[in-house]
């Protein structure tokens, strides 16, 4: 008994001792960087992007704090900070005139994922309810609004009458006060940002789908007020929609992602790039004279050898191709374009494109049609 | 049948249970059926306890003692030193809740059932789905409770003092929910003891709470507890879910009447022949786990697949030898009810985790050798949920597609929105090449086969675009193998 007793008084000294080794609060030192997309409005004035306060730039790692919305009026030199308490605030998206803007934030009802629409002006908000909602599950990601100001978009997670498996994901969409989820639940199921045409009237989204088999299926649907939704292409995705275009991605036949150009006029479909690594993330203008995207090729344009991501600026009547990030020491990527095709806005790693300067990473920058390089953005209010 | 010979077949019994259950849950392990939630969390915990400076829990995004309040953990982190296995872990589980046994058995005794349909009610624990299946499902430290919890329920019927009070703190120690449990405790020994027993157990009960509280407050850096969330249906706190109940019974009970729910209970009472059903008075410490349970959205919450049951067991057990003994009193014969446990044990077997439905389950046996042999234990690995626990024994060990992309990670309540319902901002193409060059990773180690394929945390269709996007950027090493692969950056 001696014996038991004295293997026990031992053992839980040993416990002991291995708590108080590991009774320090630690922190985690290993998080990809936060993914940032910037919104442009059509003539370029407005931009709206994420920030994270407690970064040394606009972005840093995975925030440690909730995160804010800088909108910056670029004909007037202003910058609004929009936050709420206890929610971070995500991917905004401008209306064409930036007078409206729609964005996630979470947790917020519920704790899950809204939508909300603010003016820009007052910054007067309100949250977008989706369709359904239940305890957990039937939360709203990724808005857009159409360049018009009149039909709102978002992801959101629909009920599923299977109530052991979780709900699926949908098209929302609709103008703000009447949203609804228009599409057959397998046809819309949607897995990424749902693209709008700049008068609202088309949309396209990326389909994910696991078979029985065990295989991926990837479907690019559109939809329009005129016809029903179909799938124009399998395995693409990323669509970006100008007036009478699609732009989207595909990978070629050595599997590296290009941008294709679906006319719905001319119901063609042509490559845009060519490049020797990666291409995606476009953004098209409204007229579809002009595309902003990223890509990782060398070979794009000449004189590029580093293995970061830039941003390239594509002419679509005589497919010339201009590197905006040219010589960056960090990747560059989700690149926005204004309606107009003037201006481009992105977030980058880069810490040398605003030259001679050099700056921290995480930044968003413009790049302005007939400019020489990139400007980063000042998003602390009374910078500019 | 004498004690003795009684007790040597409890002892065989559970000697038994602990056998079986331990092979089953460890060749369940074998063949990918286990998963890094919650088996390779628990085993980097007691990993990093025993064998590491670290504190941080990659696999789950926080300090090792942040997600739940249970130092009874520590109890087994010194066998770490000796022999760190998920094998042991597995095995521990099932000697715990096989333990249980043991104060079921003494149970019946003091309500002097004889020998033999004592060991029926010991049996009918051992069996009963909520130990079963908690056994079965990967391990948590919430195991402990079920014993600790049986031990405490035999020593207030047997008026000691001292070894409830050590019982109680034991199932204190298990998890922070179980404080509310002890309270309601104290309600039920008002009346089986007396005054003093409901004070000190009380007591006791508000202790836990607090001291649960500020643990959790101080590993999480003063941030709150996310679970408050699976509530949001009745309220945003405990004090409003408490407060939706009282003032809108009707409507609380019209929400909890779901076929579901029904199941659930059903597979709670049926069991043990509906006899808990006679002694609503004993179940009254089951209250709040089981509306904790009830009243959550999180569906796993409401089937005894998982081990949301381990506060219940005790008490259905306790309720069932009390309806016994009331219905003997009733004149109705020992060797009845005695027969018909008996069969409910039988069914318990049948249609538990032993039973056809489950072990046709089990997955085909599988060969990762190659890949356990190609990562080595200082490095970082990224890895399929379904493979977690074979790799766990590491400081920097994420739960795939941590960290490129964060999911099911940390303690905010996205995470475990993310956890519970797989909803998820979306995840591009993009946003994942970018996470692969900007964080430290060795090797990615995935499973071969789609069928073996665990998507959790992401949606099936998600996980497999995310596959293809990693192995386009990363190569296997050497000749793949066996039923995992490897994958490194390219040279």
């Amino acid at each position: 008994m001696k014996v038991l007793k004295a293997i026990a008084v031992v053992w839980l000294a040993l416990c002991l001792w291995l708590f108080l080794r590991h009774s320090e609060p630690a922190a985690p030192d290993n998080l990809p960087w936060m993914e940032v997309r910037p919104t442009i409005s059509f003539s370029g004035d407005w931009l709206a992007f994420e920030v994270d306060p407690l970064a040394e730039a606009v972005f840093g790692r995975y925030p440690k704090k909730e995160t804010e919305i800088a909108l910056v009026d670029r004909s007037t030199n202003t910058v609004k900070r929009l936050s709420f308490p206890g929610i971070s605030l995500h991917a905004p998206c401008l209306s064409g005139k930036g007078d409206q803007m729609v964005f996630e934030g979470a947790p917020g009802m519920d704790f899950l994922s809204d939508v909300y629409l603010a003016d820009t002006e007052t910054l007067q908000s309100r949250p977008l309810a989706p369709p359904q909602r239940k305890g957990g599950q039937g939360g709203a990601f990724v808005p857009t609004i159409s360049s018009n100001g009149q039909i709102v978009s978002f992801l959101s997670y629909r009920y599923k009458t299977d109530p052991t498996r979780p709900w699926e994901t949908t098209v929302t969409m609709g103008p703000p006060d009447r949203l609804e989820n228009p599409f057959p639940p397998l046809v819309g199921r949607a897995a990424a940002p749902i693209a709008l045409s700049p008068d609202g009237k088309r949309v396209a989204w990326e389909s994910r789908m696991a078979e029985p088999t065990g295989k991926l299926r990837v479907r690019l649907f559109t939809a329009s007020d005129k016809q029903q939704p179909r799938v124009l292409e399998q395995d693409a995705w990323e669509p970006s929609l100008s007036a009478e275009q699609l732009a989207f991605v595909q990978a070629d036949k050595n599997g590296t992602y290009q941008i294709y150009l679906h006319d719905f006029i001319s119901k063609q479909t042509r490559q845009l790039t060519r490049g020797n690594d990666d291409s995606f993330e476009p953004s098209i203008s409204n007229d579809g004279k002009t595309l902003a995207f990223t890509s990782y090729a060398t070979d794009l344009v000449q004189g590029k050898a580093d293995s970061t991501s830039d941003i390239y600026l594509m002419n679509l009547e005589d497919k010339s191709v201009n590197c905006l990030t040219a010589g960056g020491d960090g990747n560059s990527y989700n690149p926005a374009l204004s309606g107009d095709g003037s201006t481009v806005a992105f977030a980058s790693l880069a810490t040398n494109l605003q030259r001679p300067e050099s700056l921290p990473r995480g930044q968003v920058y413009v790049w302005e049609r007939g400019w020489q390089q990139c400007k980063a953005v000042p998003f602390r209010a009374g910078e500019l | 049948m004498q004690d003795k010979s009684a007790k040597k077949t409890l002892a065989l019994l559970i000697g038994l249970y602990t056998f079986v259950f331990s092979t089953l849950t460890i060749v369940r392990h074998q063949r990918l059926g286990s998963g890094t939630f919650d088996l390779g969390i628990f085993d980097q915990a007691l990993y990093l306890v025993a064998r590491s400076d670290s504190s941080f829990l990659t696999s789950r995004g926080l300090h090792l003692n942040a997600d739940h309040f249970h130092p009874i953990l520590y109890l087994l982190a010194p066998a770490y030193l000796v022999w760190p296995s998920v094998n042991l872990l597995l095995i521990l589980q099932s000697l715990i809740l096989g333990l249980g046994a043991y104060p079921a058995y003494r149970l019946a005794r003091h309500y002097r059932l004889e020998e033999r349909w004592s060991l029926v009610v010991a049996a009918a624990y051992l069996v009963h789905p909520t130990v079963s299946f908690l056994n079965r499902f990967e391990f948590h430290p919430v195991c402990f409770m079920v014993p600790a919890l049986m031990f405490s329920v035999l020593f207030l019927e047997e008026a000691r003092p001292w070894p409830f009070s050590l019982s109680v703190v034991a199932a204190l120690a298990s998890t922070e929910a179980a404080g509310f449990t002890i309270i309601a405790m104290a309600v039920t020994a008002l009346w089986v003891r007396d005054k003093r027993w409901f004070a000190g157990t009380f007591a006791l009960g508000v202790l836990g709470i607090v001291a649960a509280k500020a643990w959790l407050g101080y590993f999480n850096q003063h941030q709150s507890s996310p679970y408050a969330i699976l509530y949001t249906e009745y309220g945003k706190s405990e004090v409003e879910v408490a407060l939706h109940m009282l003032t809108q019974p009707l409507d609380t009970l019209a929400r909890l009447s779901t076929p579901v729910n029904w199941e659930y209970l059903f597979y709670l009472v049926g069991p043990l022949v509906f006899l808990p059903l006679l002694a609503p008075d004993r179940l009254l410490p089951a209250v709040p786990a089981l509306l904790g349970n009830l009243l959550s959205w999180r569906e796993s919450q409401h089937r005894v697949e998982y081990h949301y049951g381990a506060a219940l067991t005790p008490f259905l057990l306790w309720a069932a030898v009390i309806g016994w003994d009331r219905l003997r009193r009733r004149g109705v014969k020992d060797k009845t009810m005695g027969g018909l446990l008996g069969l409910a044990c039988l069914l318990s077997v049948i249609f538990g985790p032993l039973g056809f439905k489950h072990m046709s389950r089990l997955p085909e046996g599988a060969t990762i050798a190659n890949a356990l042999s190609q990562v080595k234990p200082d490095e970082i690995a990224v890895v399929d949920n379904g493979l977690g626990a074979h790799f766990s024994q590491r400081e920097n060990f994420y739960l795939f597609p941590n960290p490129f992309v964060v999911l099911a990670w940390g303690n905010t309540p996205q995470a475990l929105i993310q956890q519970a319902s797989s909803e998820y901002r979306p995840l591009s193409r993009g946003s994942v090449r970018r996470g692969m060059e900007s964080t430290r990773f060795d090797a990615v180690v995935l499973p071969v086969d789609v069928d073996r394929m665990s998507p959790f945390p992401l949606r099936a269709g998600d996980s497999l675009v995310i596959r293809r996007e990693v192995r386009r950027h990363l190569q296997p090493v050497g000749p793949v193998s066996g039923d995992a692969v490897v994958l490194r950056k390219k040279p």
